[in-house]
């Protein structure tokens, strides 16, 4: 009798734990009154990435005369049109779910599921589910300060921003984090004058410096304004658009505001309380590193769980507790050696510690650092901006983090990945012939310069300063 | 050679050039070597006004087509202009580093010292242009 495991969330967690689940021969029923692939395909990745890709196109075309290339005629960015192609990038890639749910004859029932305990899940209209397990991948939905007059127009979030009909003149997001970020060059690109109010001293205050230093850059170089160490206490809808306040006092204004201060894990309404569920203070499931609640049978995996607020990490975190729930000992994941992709114009990929991180861990770094504009297919490409950085062990030689922000920086960024997850040297990326001319060579030159002289860079005066020790 | 650094100017060892003004203020920007070094010039993230800056630390980058160099300060200082001018045309810092080109004015601290700036001659000999 093959197992039966009951989902309740279509997203990166829930259909591919449905998917992995039913191609290891359990049987499956996928609870979602939604369509499938979540917050990511239907409000986040998917549709954000179509609008970044659309707005480097764009860029590049207003750029066209430094290629060589005459436009005969203005480029004129149509929001209506690109909206749709967003639409028409979900519609086809949830028609690719469902056939892959179909193909595995998953069970989707449209319906909110309600737990009763860790092997029944109840579905108002639907009647009740009995399984051998339950996992929770209800995700995550964006946080609406009480004090922020949020009304999907004037004051919106990231989901509201994507149903907008039109652009306005300008923009005061509220929030350093990626999704502020991402939309501050999106917007930006569509000509609309952007303002950041943010808590943090610089943009992506998460990352590398140097890396948050670089897109800090650009927002300058683009006119795009940071406010920085700015608490938005009061966000207000006025006549004329909205104001925002800090310190008591008006720290800014614009036609309409993006909140976008983060995302909470959405575990109100499952009957988590009542079944006896554990769980914390962002309303995030409690787990182990297996993915269990408290709850006999009970997972909780992906945003829900509060753990990595990654599409990719949910996606883990599923095969990971499917394989726990089929009996096949898995074992937990290296959370470190999870790579973090941010889509801000260039994009960012890094995997492992940030300089500052590994420093306050104890390690003795050695740094190496590389521009992209450095590499003849970045000037071919005419894609200047950018830097690779590596954050090795001065004293073992060991791959502690990789740092890229530039053209396909998160792309690139799997190579290191992989060597983070093997507790690989430095040496493993200068040993590695890497192809020419790529991107890629970037990593290559900033693992030669953390081991002390990089090909392409000038002859270092003091190398006293660098990695000699490593074996 | 010796045209391209002029005699009233300083020279930080890193890039930039001072150049003395009225009481306590002075001009600062690229030296000659150090543009031609990097290249065309595309932007110059800098400093607001108001800001201080402080000696042998960066106080803002540049960026050329070839790399993108801390711009280290020779001096302690605070900002009072930012040439308005290289926003829309930073290539002024190639085609005249020491005029048009100029990147701050600055007032110089009450304790600023700079015995540490070398004289033209002194500058040459140092990127190894004379002996």
């Amino acid at each position: 009798m093959p197992k039966h495991i009951a989902i309740i969330g279509g997203g990166p967690a829930g259909y591919v734990a449905a998917s992995h689940a039913a191609a290891e021969g359990a049987s499956v029923t996928l609870i979602d009154p939604h369509p499938l692939g979540g917050t990511c395909l239907h409000r986040g990745c998917i549709p954000t990435k179509t609008l970044v890709e659309i707005c480097n196109l764009l860029e590049k075309m207003r750029r066209a005369e430094t290629y060589g290339l005459r436009l005969n005629g203005s480029i004129e960015a149509d929001w209506p049109a690109m909206r749709a192609k967003a639409g028409q990038v979900i519609g086809l890639l949830n028609r690719g779910i469902d056939g892959l749910m179909a193909d595995r004859k998953v069970t989707h029932i449209q319906g909110r599921g309600c737990i009763v305990d860790g092997r029944h899940v109840e579905v108002p209209g639907h009647g009740m589910v009995e399984a051998d397990a339950v996992l929770v991948c209800t995700g995550s939905s964006p946080i609406r300060p009480a004090s922020f007059q949020v009304d999907g127009e004037r004051i919106a979030t990231s989901d509201d921003l994507l149903k907008w009909d039109t652009l306005p003149s300008s923009l005061l997001i509220v929030g350093d984090g990626v999704v502020a970020c991402e939309f501050a060059f999106i917007m930006h690109a569509l000509g609309v004058q952007v303002t950041l109010a943010a808590m943090a001293e610089r943009p992506l205050p998460f990352l590398d410096r140097d890396i948050a230093s670089v897109v800090q850059r650009e927002m300058r170089k683009l006119g795009i304004e940071f406010i920085g160490r700015c608490l938005v206490e009061r966000l207000d809808a006025t006549p004329g658009g909205v104001a925002a306040y800090a310190d008591g006092q008006l720290a800014a204004t614009a036609e309409r505001a993006l909140v976008a201060v983060g995302r909470r894990p959405q575990s109100t309404g499952l009957g988590l309380e009542e079944a006896g569920v554990a769980v914390g203070q962002r309303g995030e499931i409690m787990t182990d590193s297996l993915m269990r609640t408290n709850l006999a049978g009970l997972y909780a995996v992906g945003d829900v769980n509060g753990r990595l607020a990654l599409a990719h990490a949910a996606s883990a975190q599923a095969r990971l507790a499917v394989d726990h729930i089929l009996g096949l000992d898995p074992a937990p994941l290296n959370e470190a050696a999870i790579p973090w992709a941010v889509f801000t114009m260039p994009e960012i990929g890094c995997v492992g510690l940030t300089e500052q991180d590994a420093v306050d861990k104890g390690h003795v770094v050695s740094c190496g650092r590389f521009d992209l504009r450095g590499l003849g297919k970045a000037q071919a490409m005419g894609e200047l901006t950018g830097l690779a950085k590596v954050v090795a062990d001065r004293v073992t030689g060991r791959l502690l983090g990789v740092h890229i922000v530039g053209a396909h920086a998160s792309d690139m960024v799997h190579e290191a990945a992989v060597l983070i997850r093997q507790g690989a040297t430095v040496h493993a990326i200068t040993q590695t012939v890497h192809a020419h001319p790529t991107l890629s060579e970037a990593l290559l030159e900033a693992a030669e310069d953390a081991l002390g002289q990089a090909v392409h860079k000038p002859m270092k005066r003091e190398k006293t300063h660098h990695v000699s020790t490593l074996p | 050679m010796s045209a391209h650094y002029p005699e009233d100017c300083l020279y930080h060892r890193d890039a930039l050039w001072l150049q003395r003004q009225e009481g306590d203020e002075a001009l600062l920007g690229i030296n000659y070597f150090a543009q031609q070094s990097l290249g065309e010039v595309v932007f110059l993230d800098l400093p607001r006004v108001g800001a201080a800056i402080r000696r042998d630390t960066p106080l803002g980058t540049i960026e050329s087509h070839k790399a993108v160099s801390d711009m280290i300060a020779p001096v302690d200082g605070s900002v009072l202009a930012v040439n308005p001018r290289l926003r829309g045309e930073p290539g002024l810092v190639n085609s005249d580093p020491y005029g048009e080109g100029w990147v701050l004015r600055i007032r110089l601290a009450a304790a600023a010292e700079t015995g540490h700036l070398l004289e033209a001659g002194g500058y040459l000999k140092h990127i190894g242009l004379t002996a």
